[in-house]
């Protein structure tokens, strides 16, 4: 266990002070600032139109209609470029060791495999929790400072939920760039392939072939039938595609994708009473029980990857 | 005194190493005593460095194993790897700490009491002529100066064997004659066990005791260099280089 706790506290400052991934790091946090300021400018004039409208709408409650303010900067750029920053830390985490030599000096002192794999998950699950934590917190306070959302229990408990199972999918990146790593020996080619990995969990990289697909056709003179609106959020096409329903949900940045979204969903608007307009409105407990088979998607994929990871750095020579 | 001396600190008995169909090392055998440098010479895949990565647990043998002060590889790794010292062609600091931080991790690694090993660390850091760079990150260092951070590295658990591959690669004449006199001041002065591996053949006939010739994984000769003279029945003024290319074109006829 000393072993462990020694290459943990290695591996976490080793990361932190890399400059690989300060640069990744502060390129998340600023795309995520970017987007989260952009959507707030946007929901502030919805806000204005709304309340000057027909209909009768809480004042300043109208972010509870915008789930995407929520999934598309917040939740949607962690899954991506958290997961390339956790692609980025497992390379260094055993390529670079692997390069620079120090793996075999590591190796050769007397601790388990076993030791040095725990020590550096743990240390790279730390990295990645602050980094999940550090941009949430900092999206959430923006988001909540401009829009003057109320900070309820039922609010906060959505966004811990939020961070944590973000931070497993990050972890769960970080074992398949282990696994990635061990098998192969040039950088170049772990990295491209940990990038087609994280793309190829998304659904909107199917889309955006589909798209192009398409568009050389048409470009040739044959039509085909372009799929309907695809954008995911608000208006929720996504979740209808066939393709989706069958294959997509078992990915694991998807699951996270749609649990955020579920989260974050916070009720109906405007449904017609015969007393006028009415809002129904979804706790943070009814939303987490109606995702729980995404929770599961989730532990099912991250549990596997970090038992694969295991048995391959543990068994495998490296 | 001289029982001390004879005390045999790593035993390899028919170590092999074999990947798919190709054999690395094939059943070596040999032993080296407390405070002697023994050296393990051959052309590049001659298997020198399969061997070290077996001695040290970094791949497990096909077939056989081998002793470190009296614990098996295979069934003492933990208490075996206790005993050992390995510096790598590539000495493997990492370069953003350093070299106080370096030996740092590793004594901690090696579960040194923190009152030991700040002693043990000031005086491998005068040992090795770092004292002085103590606090300087290791990527400015030069290669001799990382080589020699090296060397610090692979004493800072106090073994009783250790291992150096390629120890001069790289370095500049004056940086190797140091290294060199490190080394032969561990074996005489400490008792360490000692094998190096090179293909630097004037180094390792200026420092070895006693020397193993290696040919596709096989020993195929073990002596003082004086002792593989006798065997060839050439002059007392051949050198091992020509030593090495008489066994070589043995071997190969």
């Amino acid at each position: 266990m000393p072993g462990v706790l020694t290459i943990a506290k290695k591996e976490f400052m080793d990361h932190v002070s890399d400059h690989t991934f300060l640069l990744c790091f502060a390129t998340l946090l600023i795309v995520m600032v970017g987007g989260a300021l952009f959507m707030i400018q946007l929901v502030q004039y919805q806000n204005f139109i709304t309340v000057s409208g027909p209909h009768e709408v809480e004042e300043d409650a109208i972010w509870k209609f915008y789930d995407y303010l929520f999934t598309e900067i917040v939740t949607g750029h962690l899954s991506s470029l958290g997961g390339l920053l956790a692609v980025a830390i497992s390379i260094n985490a055993i390529q670079k060791e692997r390069v620079d030599g120090s793996l075999r000096v590591l190796m050769s002192y007397p601790i388990y495999r076993d030791d040095l794999f725990m020590g550096k998950l743990i240390g790279g699950a730390l990295v990645l929790s602050l980094v999940a934590i550090a941009s949430m917190t900092i999206s959430f306070s923006l988001l909540i400072f401009y829009l003057s959302i109320q900070l309820t229990l039922d609010f906060l408990l959505r966004i811990i939920v939020t961070t944590f199972i973000g931070t497993m999918l990050l972890v769960f990146f970080l074992c398949i760039g282990m696994i990635v790593s061990s098998f192969l020996n040039d950088t170049s080619s772990i990295l491209l392939i940990l990038i087609l990995i994280v793309a190829a969990l998304r659904y909107e990289t199917y889309n955006v072939l589909l798209v192009t697909g398409i568009n050389l056709f048409s470009y040739f003179g044959v039509r085909l039938p372009k799929p309907g609106f695809y954008h995911r959020g608000w208006f929720r096409q996504v979740w209808n595609d066939p393709f989706y329903r069958n294959v997509c949900k078992f990915s694991p940045t998807e699951s996270y994708l749609k649990l955020s979204e579920s989260l974050f969903h916070f009720g109906w608007e405007y449904e017609w009473t015969p007393f006028g307009t009415d809002f129904t409105l979804f706790s943070f407990q009814d939303q987490l029980l109606k995702s729980l088979d995404l929770v599961a998607v989730l532990i099912v994929f991250t549990l596997a990857a970090v038992t694969a990871s295991y048995i391959v750095s543990t068994r495998r020579e490296l | 005194m001289d029982n001390v001396r004879d005390e045999v600190l790593l035993q390899a008995f028919d170590l092999t190493k074999r990947f798919g169909d190709f054999t690395a090392v094939d059943h070596v055998s040999f032993e080296v005593r407390r405070g002697e440098v023994f050296g393990l010479l051959g052309h590049n895949g001659a298997g020198k460095t399969t061997t070290i990565n077996m001695l040290v647990g970094l791949i497990r043998p096909t077939e056989g194993t081998a002793m470190v002060s009296g614990f098996d590889i295979l069934e003492d790794p933990l208490e075996a790897r206790r005993k050992i010292g390995l510096l790598p062609d590539n000495p493997g600091n990492y370069l953003h700490l350093t070299a106080r931080q370096n030996l740092e991790f590793f004594a901690e690694l090696a579960d040194v009491p923190r009152g030991v090993a700040e002693e043990r660390i000031t005086g491998l850091l005068k040992l090795v002529g770092l004292t002085e760079w103590r606090d300087v990150r290791v990527e400015t260092y030069s290669r001799g100066m990382k080589q020699r951070l090296g060397l610090a590295q692979s004493l800072v658990r106090d073994p009783d064997v250790l291992f150096f591959d390629e120890p001069t690669l790289g370095i500049d004449p004056e940086g190797t004659r140091e290294i060199r006199g490190l080394i032969r001041r561990l074996a005489e002065e400490q008792g360490k066990a000692i094998l190096i591996c090179s293909h630097l053949l004037h180094e390792v006939s200026r420092v070895c005791d006693r020397v193993a010739i290696m040919r596709w994984g096989r020993i195929v000769a073990m002596g003082t260099i004086q002792e593989l003279r006798e065997r060839l029945g050439v002059s007392d003024q051949t050198d091992l280089e020509d030593i090495f290319i008489q066994i070589h074109g043995e071997e190969a006829a």
